[in-house]
């Protein structure tokens, strides 16, 4: 935290100032700037979406073009079916036709970008921005580096927006919130495989303990012959290595001739929500906000949708020109009502899981995989998967007592 | 500050990998005092900020984070 800065060469005025170039920030950058505010996205990498850190399964194509028109340059798959596996491999599938697309995430971060552009927004690539600016308790700029020429600037915005993604430094220094505890977080990580048959419209998730403690394993098909194959641990109950041995480990195992390639890994928010995204004349989004699925761990449709409830706030705000906590708690409340309370219950969830062991998910499978078979398509609500879930985990009150009381 | 002030009695031990970091900034996420960061491309890490806490350790993906003599520091 710092004063304006009297050493920077030039100090720029802006309606809005956005941390972080990806989806939430991307997507924000462009709906501002089409409404006519000044808006700047400050990209702390060379290229945006460059290095990927995600799974790339996102929305069905329906969802994705409410954001952004598709372009099959970055959808490389679109998925029909996923199928879970128990830790004893028995499996059960669901059929949703065109439920999900594959991406590449480096292609889909630059069009959104692209589009922030040509709706009149600036992104700026490899400007760091190394803290915020603060007048009294309120936020009104930030203070940037240019890395290419190690230049520092001081640009004052009506709104700093913090979309800088998982390990977020607007949220800390703004006080908003605080790191993540080892519980709170999962240790992703992915190999892009290849040369091996993988199912080109399904994919797959691996749970159990052998696999990945606190977490699952995932194989996304890319196309054809390709996947992202990944898992995510929980770090306090990985006890036989890192994630990456324990991928290493589930490669041998079942693509065991695989081409290995790029390695992609990152940190997943498993917390809560946070208890507010919003201060003076600050606003987080995307997963600076805690706003992706605890439970799954997905967050790209989660960022759009953040990024569309932030923009509907801050157009009003900056129209009648205040940029004030307590405006932008609307911001707050219209998140608890699209997306927030699901990701409560699903943080929950997430914590009843850890109780589950190997043979109770085994027990979990196999009743899915009876009500699938009474009734083949019928399950459409979380809430009939759930109690049959829970019906199937003999003991499951006792198990899970601590999580639910 | 009070880190740096930690820092003194306790010398940053925590060592970074860089052959097998992939720059994923999981550690980043967990680091209570903002020692660890990504630059544009690399991880860095500012050791008068460290307090040798070791919870980066424990999230690191790929074990590219250690700290040197971990014995005398077992984690929290």
């Amino acid at each position: 935290m710092i004063r304006p800065n009297a050493h920077s060469a030039v100090t720029e005025n802006v309606d809005v100032a956005i941390v972080g170039c990806g989806i939430a920030g991307g997507l924000l950058a462009g709906r501002l700037a089409r409404d006519g505010f000044r808006t700047v996205a400050f990209e702390k990498r060379p290229l945006i979406g460059v290095p990927v850190r995600c799974g790339e399964a996102a929305g069905s194509r329906e969802e994705v073009s409410h954001f952004v028109p598709v372009d099959e340059n970055w959808v490389v798959a679109e998925l029909d079916a996923a199928r879970m596996y128990a830790p004893n491999l028995t499996y059960v599938e669901r059929q949703m036709p065109g439920f999900c697309l594959m991406l590449n995430r480096d292609g889909f971060d630059q069009a959104l970008a692209a589009q922030a552009q040509t709706w009149g927004a600036e992104v700026r690539t490899y400007h760091e921005v190394k803290s915020l600016l603060w007048d009294d308790d309120r936020v009104c700029g930030v203070q940037v580096k240019n890395q290419a020429d190690g230049r520092a600037y001081d640009v004052k915005a009506r709104v700093v927006i913090g979309a800088d993604g998982v390990e977020t430094f607007v949220a800390r220094w703004a006080k908003l919130s605080t790191h993540f505890k080892p519980r709170h977080i999962h240790s992703a990580v992915e190999y892009v495989l290849e040369d091996v048959d993988f199912p080109t419209s399904r994919l797959e998730i691996y749970v159990g303990k052998e696999h990945a403690p606190g977490g699952y394993a995932w194989v996304f098909p890319k196309g054809v012959n390709k996947a992202n194959v990944g898992l995510g641990v929980h770090p306090t109950m990985a006890k036989d290595g890192t994630a990456r041995d324990y991928l290493d480990r589930f490669v041998k195992k079942f693509y065991p001739r695989a081409k290995v390639g790029k390695l992609v890994a990152g940190g997943v928010s498993g917390s809560k929500p946070l208890k507010t995204m919003v201060g003076n004349g600050v606003l987080l989004v995307g997963e600076a906000g805690h706003q992706n699925n605890p439970l799954s761990g997905g967050g790209i449709m989660n960022a759009l949708e953040g990024a569309e409830e932030a923009h509907k706030v801050l157009r009003d705000a900056l129209e009648k020109d205040d940029l004030s906590k307590g405006f932008l708690q609307r911001y707050d409340k219209a998140w608890h009502r699209r997306n927030g309370h699901l990701i409560e219950k699903f943080a929950v969830l997430r914590q009843l899981f850890f109780k589950l062991d190997d043979e109770d998910i085994n027990n979990v499978i196999a009743a899915l995989n009876t009500l699938v078979g009474a009734s083949p398509g019928r399950i459409t609500d979380y809430a009939e998967v759930f109690k049959t879930a829970f019906k199937a985990v003999p003991g499951v009150l006792w198990k899970t007592r601590k999580v639910l009381w | 500050m009070e880190n740096e002030k930690s820092s003194l009695v306790d010398p940053c031990r925590l060592r970074i990998d860089y052959s097998t970091c992939v720059s994923c900034a999981a550690c980043a996420a967990v680091c209570h005092t903002l020692a660890l960061n990504m630059d544009a491309l690399t991880l860095e890490l500012e050791e008068q900020l460290c307090d040798n806490c070791s919870l980066c350790v424990y999230v690191c993906p790929t074990g590219s984070l250690y700290l040197l003599d971990d014995s005398l520091n077992a984690a929290s």
